[in-house]
């Protein structure tokens, strides 16, 4: 993909996006009493101008990436996607939303052992050996810090409890 | 209280075990962390960040200090070893760096890299004692307008971290300063984006943010694109740096270092700019000028003094103004506030004692940084080639319970998932992250500072330029936009 070409539509995205924040997020999501007297100490004022920055800034970046020459390739786009590259992004997504349904049910040292494990699965490893150990040891040891050091009361979930 | 009775406050606060160990220990895993590619000082300072939670204020901010000195130091290792660069600071260190460990040299190298660090860092230090107490004492007669406008002077350190793309780092900067508007307003107390959920209303957490933004997108990206990429560490050689050499390179570490205080004192510019200006310089002023690239240990000397001269002088506009230098101290500034302390002049009158004791504590990590450095040398050569396949599964777990431990909230972890896929997002639309970060930190001290300042005059402007402070801030903001804006003139004259 040329560079060019990517600039313009980042810069159209953002356009896209700061207006939907002005327009949109902006009267829905922020509460303005009606007392306010001086409109620039308004709770909408600061976001509304931030938000016409950032649709500003995504025109001025379209504009710019329409006066500049053509990039040759990006060396990372010429060199092609890695192989199931974006299905193992997809399955880190599924995985991660995941994690935040079920960390507190299962126990955040058994949820932190089964992530450890997804990611060594989608990227692959030949520290087998290693691998496992690290994946049992440090969530355990991370859990005796923040359990019995700093008294953080890390979720233990429904099913095996630790000391 | 006076200043006698301040220092000796501090140093009854800095006197204990526990602050050399923590300032020790903060020293060991900033070298460790420095030294394994793919973890950056930034990443190992916000990965520490939630274990000073439970800690003493001063105990906390010392492990960060030590975190952020070692890592800056330990990016030499495989600078020097395996010709990358720990963290964007050490890329100069591999000009000379690595052509020395070729020769069989490293050991060489690694010991010159260490005294310039050490030297560098000492001398930031003292610069940072000697000036942060007077620009505070200079900073105390600021009101909400004074403030405003030098949050708007200090948001010019964006283009200093913009990257390639200026555009693009103001892209970021507004979105991270939208994102901080997220939860109750401070004047009316409505809501803000929070929609009634009560875990917005308190606004987004700090380092849920920082550590989605900073530590998952690498881990986003080896899972999208797993290598493992395997260095072969350069033996350290017989030979190790002398006395000769540390007196001959002597000069170029002085002036490294006074060019790393400076360029370091004023926000944004950070560590690389400051390795690569005294770099150029040594080689412009040294009688060995031809040797530079080849392998010349007065290289790694300028260098390092200069990356390392940076550290304590970033802590300057931290501590005095309570603007953030670079994004490392843009975390630090969250740690002060996490364990209820605000940076900035008032710090120095209602908390001197606090300040004293990180004075003290500062000027022990250069010699504690010799102590460690001295040992990581030998000890840690094979840390630089710690597996990517098991380094980036651990980092996410460390994530989890650092973000976790933060509100005890599940919903923090996800806030974190969350700032890492758009963190992801931005690195593939090459979109800086550090102006978001920036943007997010400053944002309620702009918008807070500006708000105030409309209160006090009744919704006038004219309070922005009340007296010669604003009108001062806003010459160096127009200064500032002026040289930003002749570099941007440059770099499109000579892409056409």
């Amino acid at each position: 993909m040329k560079t060019l070409r990517t600039d313009f539509w980042i810069g159209i995205g953002v356009v896209a996006l700061g207006s939907a924040l002005a327009l949109v997020a902006v009267p829905e999501g922020v509460v303005s009493p009606r007392n306010v007297r001086i409109a620039v100490l308004s709770p909408a004022f600061w976001p509304n101008i931030l938000a016409w920055v950032v649709a500003l800034m995504g025109l001025v970046l379209a504009v710019q990436s329409l006066r500049q020459p053509k990039a040759p390739d990006e060396p990372e786009a010429a060199a092609g996607m890695p192989r199931h590259g974006l299905l193992r992004l997809l399955a880190l997504a599924v995985g991660s939303i995941a994690f935040c349904a079920f960390a507190t049910k299962l126990g955040l040292v058994w949820a932190s052992m089964v992530a450890f494990a997804v990611v060594l699965l989608l990227t692959g490893t030949s520290y087998r050996i290693a691998a496992v150990a690290v994946a049992i040891l440090l969530p355990l040891a991370l859990y005796a810090f923040f359990a019995h050091v700093a008294a953080v009361p890390i979720p233990q979930g429904l099913f095996v409890r630790l000391p | 209280m006076s200043f006698l009775d301040s220092a000796a406050a501090g140093f009854a606060l800095v006197a204990h075990w526990e602050s050399v160990f923590y300032l020790a220990m903060g020293v060991l895993v900033g070298v460790i962390a420095g030294a394994i590619p793919g973890i950056s000082a930034t990443m190992a300072v916000a990965l520490t960040l939630p274990f000073t939670f439970t800690l003493q204020p001063i105990y906390g901010i010392l492990l960060l200090l030590g975190v952020y000195k070692g890592g800056i130091f330990g990016g030499s290792i495989p600078a020097i070893l395996i010709k990358t660069p720990g963290t964007p600071a050490s890329s100069a260190t591999t000009l000379d760096g690595y052509p020395m460990a070729e020769r069989g040299e490293a050991g060489r190298a690694l010991g010159m890299a260490l005294y310039a660090s050490c030297i560098a860092d000492l001398i930031s230090n003292l610069s940072l004692i000697l000036l942060a107490g007077w620009l505070a004492s200079f900073a105390l007669s600021f009101g909400p307008p004074e403030f405003f406008t030098l949050i708007v002077f200090s948001l010019t350190i964006i283009a200093g971290v913009s990257g390639e793309s200026l555009v693009k780092g103001l892209i970021a900067a507004a979105s991270g300063l939208l994102l901080a508007t997220i939860g109750l307003d401070l004047v009316y107390g409505t809501d803000r984006f929070s929609f009634g959920d009560p875990n917005l209303m308190g606004g987004l957490n700090f380092i849920a943010v920082l550590i989605g933004l900073f530590a998952l997108p690498e881990i986003i990206d080896f899972v999208f694109r797993p290598r493992e990429e395997h260095r072969q560490a350069r033996q350290l050689g017989g030979r190790s740096a002398s006395l000769a050499d540390l007196r001959r390179c002597f000069k170029t570490i002085i002036r490294g270092s006074f060019i790393g205080v400076f360029l370091g004192a004023i926000p944004g510019i950070g560590g690389a700019p400051a390795a690569f200006l005294s770099y150029a310089e040594a080689q412009r002023s040294s009688p060995n000028r031809a040797n530079f690239g080849k392998g010349e240990v007065e290289g790694v000397a300028a260098a390092e003094a200069g990356n390392n001269g940076v550290c304590g002088a970033t802590l300057i506009p931290l501590l005095s103004l309570g603007i953030p230098g670079d994004v490392i101290t843009a975390i630090i500034i969250g740690a002060f506030m996490i364990h209820g302390l605000q940076p900035g002049p008032m710090l120095f009158v209602t908390h001197s004692y606090m300040i004293y004791a990180l004075f003290m504590g500062l000027i022990l990590s250069s010699f504690l940084l010799f102590a460690v450095g001295s040992v990581a040398i030998r000890a840690f050569r094979f840390v630089a080639d710690v597996p990517k396949s098991l380094l980036a599964p651990s980092v996410l777990v460390l994530c989890i319970f650092g973000t976790y431990a933060v509100n005890n909230t599940i919903f923090d972890v996800a806030v974190m998932f969350a700032m890492g896929w758009l963190g992801y997002l931005m690195r593939v639309l090459k979109i800086p992250a550090a102006p978001f970060l920036i943007g997010f930190i400053l944002g309620p001290l702009l918008e807070n500072s500006f708000r105030q300042a409309m209160l006090m005059s009744g919704g006038s402007p004219e309070i922005f330029v009340r007296g010669p402070i604003t009108w001062a801030f806003w010459a160096l903001t127009a200064l500032a936009l002026y040289f930003i804006i002749a570099r941007l003139r440059q770099s499109w004259r000579a892409e056409s």
